[in-house]
């Protein structure tokens, strides 16, 4: 039952991988062929077909992020696992110098203490933190933002030792009652025209960390920030610890 | 200055219209030929099937625009095979897709593609990347010697 489970969501992972690829191409066609109408619009004495035309090519566009972020959210379980342990304070010290012109623009400070050596996927972690970066300089409050990134390490006996990194803001927040939509695909709490997006990047970021065996969580108080955190067990390798537990 | 001639491998009608329509706007100075698989390129190329071994209704092409996904037989299967043949293995073969699969890039790399594009989004972006095909390889590049007769 459980391989027939697998089997099927395996299925539906990679119908919603080609469906997504696949459904690029119409609207790759449908922008640029609103270029070569737009083009000869110019001399059109009516200018709302111009308008329709620029309005139909937002759309398109619109649609196209939909689908490349669909198609993002599908990859996630599609990529092979390479758990390899790796030092996640160089893979931050890496997204932060890549994001070094948002965060300039945002007016953001990162403050970053040490992270653990963890077994991940370094390019899955790579997109995770800059999500979560990326998130926290977008829906700022009024002052700007300040992002602390820390991490602490449980090694307790009776259990698989683990790692809790937290990515806290102080950015607009939102009301908790609102939090596992947050996680959902595809959902905004504010409006298209308020902050750009998809609503995928939650969604990512948490099937990133559940695909590491991991939980994202997230605490908030409107308007004060809100603190998420990524709960990793340092390994992967399972038979590890069962063996340890056993002897 | 010699027409070059670019032989464009791809089955869909509306991006060799694109293709066509950013050449036209950025002048004459190239010969397009439409082939619509990966068969009917290789066929152009071995002059079989249809395609008389007359210079100015088949010239050999000084560059190769190949679409990966196509029916019969597919970008990845006829670059392998253009590589695999001393007589058309140094034709520079271009890379033009939808795909952006790292797993293709890398084939395509491994099987001696000699660069890699993804379809342009708008008809600005189809117009620069004319341009810049053609600075790239019939203004900097030396290209191979083409026989005129037979490739």
């Amino acid at each position: 039952y459980v391989a027939r489970l697998e089997r099927l969501n395996k299925e539906l992972e990679d119908f919603a991988f080609i469906a997504s690829h696949h459904l690029q191409e119409p609207l790759r066609k449908i922008h640029t062929f609103g270029d070569k109408l737009k083009a000869r619009c110019k001399s059109f004495t009516d200018p709302e077909a111009r308008d329709c035309v620029i309005r139909m090519q937002k759309s398109a566009d619109r649609m196209r992020s939909l689908v490349y972020d669909l198609l993002r959210y599908s990859r996630v379980t599609l990529e092979v696992e390479t758990f390899v342990p790796t030092d996640l304070s160089v893979v931050l010290r890496h997204v932060l110098a890549g994001m070094d012109e948002s965060i300039e623009q945002g007016r953001a400070t990162v403050e970053v203490s040490p992270l653990p050596v963890v077994d991940v996927d370094e390019r899955q972690m790579h997109e995770l933190f800059r999500e979560l970066i990326g998130n926290a300089i977008k829906f700022q409050g009024e002052s700007a933002p300040v992002i602390q990134i820390g991490a602490e390490v449980h090694r307790n006996p009776d259990e698989r030792p683990y790692c809790a990194i937290r990515v806290r803001d102080n950015g607009i927040g939102f009301d908790e009652r609102q939090v596992e939509r947050i996680f959902a695909p595809f959902q905004q709490l504010h409006a298209h025209d308020s902050y750009e997006g998809t609503g995928m990047g939650l969604a990512i970021c948490r099937k990133i960390v559940e695909r590491h065996n991991g939980t994202l969580t997230a605490k908030s108080v409107p308007g004060s920030g809100t603190t998420f955190t990524i709960v990793l067990p340092l390994r992967q390798d399972v038979r590890e610890f069962i063996e340890k537990e056993a002897a | 200055m010699r027409r070059f001639v670019i032989l464009v491998a791809d089955d869909d009608e509306d991006d060799c219209m694109l293709l066509s329509d950013a050449f036209k706007e950025k002048g004459n100075h190239v010969d397009l030929r439409f082939v619509g698989n990966g068969q009917e390129l290789l066929d152009y190329l071995h002059r079989l099937d249809g395609h008389p071994s007359d210079e100015d209704a088949a010239p050999c092409p000084d560059l190769i625009l190949l679409d990966l996904n196509m029916p019969t037989k597919d970008g990845r299967e006829a670059l392998k095979e253009i590589k695999a043949d001393p007589k058309l293995r140094r034709i520079p073969v271009v890379i033009l897709t939808t795909s952006r699969e790292e797993r293709d890039i890398l084939l395509m790399f491994d099987l001696g593609a000699s660069s890699f594009i993804s379809k342009p989004f708008s008809f600005d972006d189809w117009r620069g990347l004319v341009e810049a095909i053609s600075s790239y390889w019939f203004k900097f590049s030396t290209l191979p010697p083409v026989k005129r007769k037979g490739c």
